[in-house]
């Protein structure tokens, strides 16, 4: 008897994403079902039998009791293989108080499953993981502390999937024990600015040292181009030249860093020819496109010259990024940074300035100044740049267009009642009705614990419950209703904020996505990585090392070990700041401070 | 009292520190004779770089030397394992070599942190200079050292040549000694062997050039010396030869490509060691040369100098300390450059032309003193001096043309007579102030004295608002003292920091206000780093001698400033002025 109906209306309270996900997938005919000589059904692929043909119950027993597993503490009890989860079963039940997850890397296993096995008895204790790439397994799991059991079946019919797993595993705790050299490379200006700072700021918060290109600084220069001539070809000619200024320092600062990894965001100054040259440190150049394609497509000039493209999008994006030669894509969306994005307690006058019943902060595309006419019955207060601030909407601008910053966002976050977050279109009048890629600001609110309103979007129910965790709405007059709706239930609103809040800080923070990132990047590179790391000598090691053991200088420069960068400025600085009489080592470190110029 | 600054050394074993430049090296030589000649028994160590440790023994009186060579780091910058640490190494091994040698006196002749650092490092007990204490904090000790500390600041309003700063900062009187060097008999015969490879003859009238000079912007023009090249050679048959060193060859070729008598122009850049450079400057007649080691090398040899000094530049502070050389400085109102710039607009190096030069030397060939000839041309943006001894036996510069006196010369003039009695500890007396007047009017065109009497004036009140303040600190600084005795509650005392704080302020921006009279506020500033410790009695005690050391000063100043404005209400001044008066009335355009 198929069991699918029922079972995906379990799942869709449980999972709803893994629910659409396996909806969206047929029976396939590579699993074979048939019954054991008990009469349960067992799944076979090819000629292995996921279970046994006789009793798989028993055979489960059998495989659960030598596994150790216990449910109170912090460890994780990971099954590699559903199969038709025998062992699951049997392991939920050794374990009462316990809980697992199951890895799968066959979504046609899982079809097979939900169709054939009832699934109550799995809920809610059991996560299921499927088809999922182990880069984002590893990112929302920690990878320490696994108890593994490996459903030996399963293990064999996906060994290069169990084995990437593994060795993912692997990476990334030696991605927590080992600090890497990132260079980040902002764009002169751009939403995707401040995506690049704080990349730079959640990969310093896993450990790892990073030097960012800040390109942004040389903004007003570039921009100021636009009034040097009027002549089409000069200014191309301009631009180009500026690139390649902007390329070569680039450049000049990789060299000067050594970095393991080139992370360069959306905008970001480099043409193919400087990637090319930067080839030369022969270290993984990735590029994060946290843009829609369908609006910048320079992207594909460039596709071809990074090592990792990541994006936002996926569906044809993939297909044609393929298309124009790059050589490894990868799915990563948003995110939101809780050293920012965070719940803020205001001021009696920040109330005052950023409380409002319905916010919003972002610019004025056309979707928005179309849609936003039709809210102003409300208390709606609107932050961004680029209004019309002579027009209705405008009176409601509160910053005159001027740049707002990101602290700044977040008490707008924190103000509102209601945060509207309309994603742009530069066409359409309201919602755009095939949006797909979820915005930054999606991310951020939620984590401010502000309660969000936010136009549908197809990846959107990937990353969040939809009803519990985020409101949405497919068109203006939805949104009008809901509106009314929301602002009329506060506990409710509240109930859904702090939903979404937990949500993004479980899954959907920028720590999250630069793990999942650097493991997709060094996945293929592991050797390489780890040889790197070996032969880098820190150069406070270098220092002590040739001050040689015992002396003076090395006992002294033992201080200074966990700071990252240490040069002889650190100490002088150090020496600086301290009281006393200075003793000899640090008279003659000053000494040689006047005499070494960059203090390196 | 001690008389003029010659004041009792004990030492067994002297360093003297000079690390910087060739010309200090040579600078230094009547300090280290002095030294020798007070302490005949201590030995004396010479410490410089290792791009001088080939002139150390042209030095007189050095027992010893220290070489201190981080100059094989610089060569060795492109590797790229090498760090600070091994410069740290060295300077360690360097170091505790120097310790071992017990020193008992140091004369630290920079202001270099570097070189104070060494000195904390070593543990001298008896220092003359700069230094840090055992914090790290700035000191000077010795109050003529104090003064190379200000004098940087305050340079145009500067009279003392290094030579005499030294000297008296390490308590021996120039006025008893002279720059000298040892000139080897290997240097003169290796010369006279070198000369003929070169083709010089005995008897022909050479004429060294130093074209190069640390800095380049120094420098006067390549064109300007190949043509003045060619002038001498033309006008006087001359030999000319560069002197340089290796680096300066690119220099020499340009010169002598610009020249039109090459064959006379013999390029000796990167050709000589220190005691080849000597052999050859001693065979000169005259040397032409910006503001260089080679300069001050010819100064202690006795060769006539011509030197030129531009940008930072300033005959007063490094002029060769020997009589009868001849000095060119620019004449406008940026010249020299104060401490600190860095000027991209050179325009003082064109102020000075190739015939100037060729014309006072003819000249001088001619009647062997430096007189202006009238064909010289318009002046006006042109300083030229005559080094000499004046009648106290200090070494000073003669305007050689003589204009009119402007308040910054009499300033100079005032401040010489002020610091020797200040921190000479010489004869404060007034007798001789007139008569020291008149001499300055030798040097000066005064018949326009009256157009500075005015703001002469003016800035004597701004000395009387300076000592007002000086009397206020030191009356602050015994309630102080009075009240630290009888135990006064902290706040009383906090009230009486910060009335030192407003007369200390207001002190500072009257020296900003009035260029003149900051000479004096920074004394008292850089008396003030030297206070040490926590005792509140002592340092109230020391605060009230730095402030009733400036009311000295001020008054100093003041006198000698009155003794100029008396000198111009006198009856013999006056007199002397309707003569001239008459004179220009009857005689028209004169």
């Amino acid at each position: 008897m198929d069991k699918f109906e029922e079972n995906i209306k379990l799942l869709r309270d449980h999972d709803p994403a893994l629910a659409r996900r396996v909806e969206s997938v047929g029976n396939s005919e590579s699993v074979h079902v048939s019954l054991s000589k008990d009469g349960l059904p067992v799944a076979r692929l090819g000629s292995v039998s996921l279970h046994s043909a006789y009793r798989p119950r028993e055979e489960a027993v059998r495989a659960v009791s030598g596994h150790v597993c216990c449910g109170g503490d912090e460890s994780l009890n990971v099954i590699y293989g559903l199969g038709f989860g025998y062992h699951v079963e049997e392991m939920l039940k050794r374990f009462p108080s316990g809980a697992v997850t199951v890895i799968e890397p066959a979504m046609e296993i899982f079809r097979a499953f939900v169709a054939n096995i009832d699934l109550k008895p799995f809920l809610p204790r059991t996560r299921f993981l499927i088809a999922e790439p182990p880069p984002r397994i590893l990112a929302r799991l920690a990878p320490g502390d696994w108890r593994v059991m490996r459903h030996l079946p399963s293990v064999r019919v996906a060994q290069g999937a169990f084995g990437q797993l593994e060795s993912s595993r692997e990476l990334a705790g030696f991605l927590k024990s080992n600090s890497l050299k990132i260079l980040v490379v902002n764009p002169i200006y751009g939403g995707s600015l401040p995506t690049a700072k704080y990349c730079a700021r959640a990969l310093e918060n896993l450990g790892h040292r990073v030097a960012s290109v800040e390109c942004d600084k040389f903004a007003d220069g570039f921009l100021s181009l636009a009034g040097i001539t009027g002549d089409k070809q000069n200014a191309k000619v301009l631009a180009a030249q500026f690139m390649n200024f902007m390329g070569e320092m680039i450049a000049a600062r990789a060299a000067d860093f050594c970095p393991d990894l080139i992370l360069s965001l959306a905008q970001a100054p480099l043409t193919p020819a400087a990637i090319q040259r930067l080839r030369a440190l022969r270290i993984p150049i990735a590029f994060w496109f946290v843009e829609d394609f369908r609006t910048l497509p320079y992207w594909k000039e460039i596709a071809a010259s990074y090592d990792h493209f990541f994006t936002i999008q996926r569906g044809e994006f993939l297909d044609q990024l393929k298309s124009h030669g790059a050589h490894d894509v990868y799915y990563l969306p948003q995110g939101c940074f809780p050293d920012v994005h965070r719940p803020l307690e205001l001021t009696p006058e920040e109330r005052k300035t950023y409380g409002a019943d319905l916010s919003f902060m972002g610019a004025a595309y056309y979707n928005r100044r179309q849609t936003f006419p039709r809210l102003l019955r409300h208390d709606f207060k609107i932050w961004g740049t680029g209004w019309r601030l002579e027009s209705p909407v405008g009176e409601r601008v509160q910053n005159e267009n001027r740049r707002v910053s990101s602290e700044e966002s977040v008490k707008i976050y924190n103000g509102a009642r209601i945060n509207l977050n309309l994603h742009s279109s530069t066409y359409h009048e309201g919602v755009h009705p095939e949006g797909d890629f979820v915005n930054p600001r999606t991310f951020e609110i939620a984590a401010a614990a502000g309660f969000q309103l936010v136009d549908e979007r197809s990846e959107l129910k990937e990353l969040f419950r939809v009803g519990d965790e985020m409101i949405t709405f497919v068109n203006i007059e939805d949104l009008k209703e809901k509106i009314a709706y929301y602002l009329a239930r506060g506990e409710e609103r509240n109930s859904i904020a702090q939903n979404s809040r937990i949500r993004v800080l479980a899954e959907h923070t920028l720590e999250s996505r630069m793990t999942e990132m650097l493991i997709r990047v060094f996945a293929g590179r592991f050797e390489f990585l780890k040889q790197r790391i070996a032969e880098r000598k820190e150069p406070l090691d270098v220092y002590i090392e040739q001050a040689g053991e015992n002396t003076g200088l090395a006992q002294y420069l033992e201080r200074f070990r966990g700071q990252p960068e240490f040069t002889l400025k650190t100490a002088v600085d150090h020496i600086g700041k301290g009281e006393g009489a200075l003793t000899k080592t640090e008279t003659l470190m000053l000494m040689v401070n006047q005499l070494v110029r960059d203090g390196k | 009292m001690e008389n003029d600054g010659e004041k009792a050394v004990t030492a067994d074993r002297i360093l003297i520190m000079s690390l910087t430049r060739m010309g200090d090296l040579v600078q230094a030589t009547p300090l280290i004779s002095g030294l020798k000649r007070k302490c005949p028994e201590a030995r004396i160590t010479l410490m410089v770089s290792s791009d001088f440790a080939g002139f150390v023994p042209s030095i007189p009186d050095i027992d010893d030397s220290l070489v201190l060579d981080v100059r094989q780091f610089a060569e060795k910058e492109g590797r790229r394992d090498l760090t600070w640490v091994a410069i740290y190494r060295y300077l360690e091994s360097f170091l505790e070599d120097v310790k071992a040698r017990r020193f008992d006196l140091v004369v630290n002749l920079s202001h270099s942190k570097f070189s104070a650092f060494m000195i904390l490092y070593l543990g001298i007990k008896k220092v003359c200079g700069f230094l840090c204490n055992e914090t790290g904090d700035r000191m000077t000790e010795h109050p003529w050292m104090q003064y190379f500390g200000i004098e940087p600041f305050n340079r145009i309003y500067n009279p003392f040549n290094l030579v005499e700063i030294f000297s008296r900062g390490a308590d021996v009187r120039p006025e008893d000694q002279r720059i000298r060097l040892h000139v080897s008999d290997e240097s003169q015969i290796s010369a006279t062997a070198a000369a003929g490879d070169e083709g010089v003859g005995g008897e022909e009238l050479v004429i060294g050039v130093q074209a190069g000079s640390s800095l380049e912007n120094r420098r006067w023009p390549a064109r300007y010396f190949a043509e003045l090249a060619d002038s001498l050679i033309g006008g006087l048959n001359a030999r000319i030869l560069l002197f340089g060193v290796a680096s300066e060859t690119p220099l020499a070729q340009e010169i002598r490509g610009l020249a039109n008598r090459k064959d006379r122009i013999v390029d000796l850049t990167g050709k000589t060691d220190i005691s080849q450079l000597i052999g050859w400057v001693s065979r000169c007649r005259y040397l032409v040369t910006n503001d260089t080691g080679t300069m001050h090398i010819a100064a202690a040899l006795g060769t006539r100098i011509v030197g030129l000094f531009f940008a930072h530049a300033h005959p007063y502070e490094t002029g060769p300390y020997s009589p009868g050389h001849l000095l060119f400085q620019a004449r406008i109102s940026c010249a020299p450059c104060s401490y600190g710039v860095q000027c991209d607009n050179i325009v003082c190096i064109h102020k000075v032309l190739p015939s100037h030069l060729y014309s006072m030397i003819s000249g001088h060939l001619k009647e062997n003193s430096w007189n202006l000839p009238e064909n010289m041309g318009p002046l006006d943006e042109m300083n030229i001096f005559e080094t000499r001894y004046g009648p106290d036996n200090r070494l000073g510069l003669r305007p050689v043309i003589r204009r009119p006196a402007v308040l910054d010369d009499v300033f100079r003039w005032a401040y010489t007579r002020t610091w020797l009695e200040s921190l000479g500890k010489t004869d404060p007396s007034e007798n001789g102030d007139t008569e020291r007047v008149e001499l300055f009017c030798k040097d000066y065109d005064c018949e326009n004295l009256g157009e500075i009497m005015e703001p002469l004036r003016e800035k004597i009140a701004v000395l009387s608002d300076l000592s007002q303040l000086s009397r206020e600190g030191s009356q602050a600084a015994e309630t102080l003292i009075r009240g630290f005795r009888s135990k006064i509650p902290p706040e009383k005392l906090q009230a009486l920091g910060n009335e030192f704080t407003r007369i200390d302020e207001k002190m500072n921006l009257t020296g900003c206000a009035y260029p003149e009279v900051k000479p004096v506020v920074d004394f008292f500033a850089k008396r003030k780093e030297n206070f040490q410790g926590e005792d509140i009695g002592r340092l109230a005690e020391m605060t009230l001698r730095c402030y009733e050391t400036m009311g000295e000063e001020l008054a100093r100043l003041t006198r000698l400033l009155n003794a100029v404005v008396e000198f111009f209400d006198s009856a013999d001044f006056k007199k002397n002025q309707v003569g001239v008066n008459s004179i220009s009335a009857l005689v028209p355009g004169k």
